[in-house]
């Protein structure tokens, strides 16, 4: 069976276009980002305009941003490292010394990601004040680490039970430690899924909103509660709010885009099997 | 020896385990007992009450409509997602000129933040100076509230949930798309398949365990929307887009009504189980 002739060309337009409508809004906050409050005011919106640098001073040097992508980065970071240190174990356990038990401990894993954010915010709000984490960075690795384990042990459950027994059994023969076994058999075999899982983390760190907003002040403030402080006077800034936006994007898109091969790839692996 | 063996996996589950119970479990169960209390207007003191949070919410008009506005709006953003999200997965799987700068464009939305987009689309759908406004008033059409209208709030809700949430779900549906093996494909397309046959009869079939995975996953998010609505309505006006997560929120943050609002989380918990069990069960009938 054949295609008709411009079944080719129309798919392509069709995607083309679906591209387009779904990236306007984000081109439209960058362009917004360039224009004066003014211009960001005016209607009709303007497509062309005298662009200026000018809320970019403001949103990046004139205030505390940078101050606030760097209690970000290390969250980010550090949630990222802490949820697969204690996550990979975890997963390794659940993969190879299967019990009865272990179906359950997934399931329930599995299931505080399902809870809603809301509903554990009041008791840990009173967590956080007596241990003093609150406004705190080790307070929001903590937390974050706690939001991505269950998806770590998840995804990383499923890509070890991926790799073939016989190798495990082959190098166990052989004498190797579990370590060794680890290191050298079981790590590089998941590697992409590895890669796959940790962007995923740093993807949902960076942009988490909740419980920086209700758990953070302003001395381990993120990125994301900053932006959403301009919002004060209803719209008034929406230039210098889409520069600040912009920006607080840039790197977490530019990390999706560069890494979305192994990002379907690592998927592919049994991650949704 | 053998007996490290065996306390090796216990180990390896007891840091992930430990900081779950107290920073998960622990405020669950919190919530749940929360629940059962009730401030005590003569003393001050938080007085066990029963189910008394209970009834409140049960006979409280304000609950149900936000329960009602829940509804609609999963019965209408599911379907939706879902039906997009795989014909944009069955699109970008075909092999096309530039397809690759196209799934990095679609995969774009992921990477935004909720409070990103609610910038965004505070910015598109802005009632005087939006884009989508501009663009209407360019052919002649009327401007229009969206978001500030109790008829079209919802709909600009959904409309911005689906933003990041197709694109988000076609990417598991793509990597199942790409699991499935393409000589059964061209088997079906030797045995005189059209394309359509072979899409309902061997691609859907084959799909139905991520189908099922996003179907779960996404009827939850849904359930539990709350940072657009934070930020760009704040469940109004008039309550249109008061979803159950944000009244959640409202009782127990804006006006302190701890109990109630426990009691409104304990009842989502039971839902969202409620949920993924019948949806479970569903698709897993044809095994």
């Amino acid at each position: 069976m054949k295609r008709p002739y411009w079944v080719g060309p129309g798919l392509t337009l069709l995607t083309y276009l679906i591209a387009f409508a779904m990236f306007f809004p984000i081109l439209w906050m960058i362009m917004t980002s360039f224009k004066t409050e003014a211009d960001a005011f005016a209607f009709p919106p303007q497509v062309v305009f005298q662009p200026t640098l000018a809320n970019w001073q403001i949103a990046l040097f004139d205030s505390n941003f940078l101050d606030h992508l760097i209690n970000t980065l290390l969250i980010t970071l550090g949630s990222t490292l802490l949820a697969l240190g204690l996550g990979i174990p975890a997963a390794y356990a659940l993969a190879y010394y299967q019990t009865k038990r272990s179906d359950l401990t997934l399931m329930w894993l599995i299931s505080t990601r399902m809870l809603p954010p809301v509903g554990v915010i009041v008791p840990l709000f009173i967590i956080f004040r007596d241990l003093g984490l609150r406004d705190t960075h080790t307070g929001m690795v903590i937390i974050y680490s706690a939001m991505n384990l269950p998806l770590v042990v998840w995804m990383m459950r499923s890509f070890f039970l991926d790799v073939p027994y016989e190798i495990l059994e082959a190098s166990r023969i052989d004498g190797t430690s579990l370590l060794q076994e680890f290191r050298f058999i079981v790590i590089p075999l998941v590697l992409p899924g590895l890669f796959a899982t940790a962007l995923l983390c740093l993807i949902f760190s960076w942009n988490e909103f909740f419980f920086a907003f209700n758990l953070t002040v302003t001395k381990a403030a993120p990125v994301s509660v900053y932006i959403s402080s301009f919002k004060t006077a209803e719209g008034l800034f929406w230039a210098k709010m889409s520069a600040g936006a912009t920006a607080a994007v840039f790197p977490v898109v530019i990390a999706g885009w560069v890494a979305q091969r192994q990002l379907v790839q690592g998927l592919n692996m049994g991650a949704v099997k | 020896m053998r007996l490290s063996r065996q306390i090796i996996p216990y180990l390896f589950l007891l840091p992930a385990l430990l900081l779950l119970i107290v920073f998960n479990l622990a405020p669950t169960i919190a919530t749940l007992v929360e629940s059962t209390f009730i401030m005590s207007l003569r003393s001050g003191h938080r007085v066990f009450a029963g189910f008394a949070n209970y009834e409140r919410i049960f006979s409280d008009p304000i609950f149900w409509k936000s329960f009602e506005v829940t509804t609609i709006f999963s019965l209408l953003v599911n379907p939706i997602q879902i039906a997009l999200a795989l014909a944009l997965a069955v699109l970008i799987n075909q092999r096309l000129p530039g397809i690759g700068v196209f799934r990095s464009i679609y995969l774009l939305p992921i990477a935004v933040s909720l409070n990103v987009t609610a910038i965004v689309w505070g910015l598109m759908l802005d009632q005087n100076s939006g884009m989508i406004n501009g663009i209407l008033i360019q052919f002649g059409l009327p401007r229009q509230p969206f978001l500030h209208s109790v008829d079209q709030a919802l709909w600009s809700i959904i409309l911005i949930a689906s933003w990041i949430g197709v694109p988000l779900w076609s990417l598991f549906l793509l990597a199942g798309l790409q699991n499935i093996p393409p000589t059964v494909l061209e088997a079906a397309k030797i045995d005189g398949a059209n394309a359509w046959q072979s899409f309902t009869k061997i691609t859907l079939p084959l799909l139905r365990r991520v189908l099922a995975f996003v179907l779960v996953a996404d009827t939850v998010a849904n359930f539990l929307m709350f940072a657009p609505i934070l930020l760009l309505t704040s469940g109004g006006p008039r309550l249109s887009t008061n979803l159950i997560m944000y009244e959640t929120y409202r009782r127990g943050f804006l006006y302190g009504d701890l109990g109630a609002s426990s009691a409104m989380l304990s009842v989502m918990l039971i839902i969202v189980f409620v949920i993924i069990g019948v949806e479970l069960y569903v698709l897993r009938g044809h095994d």
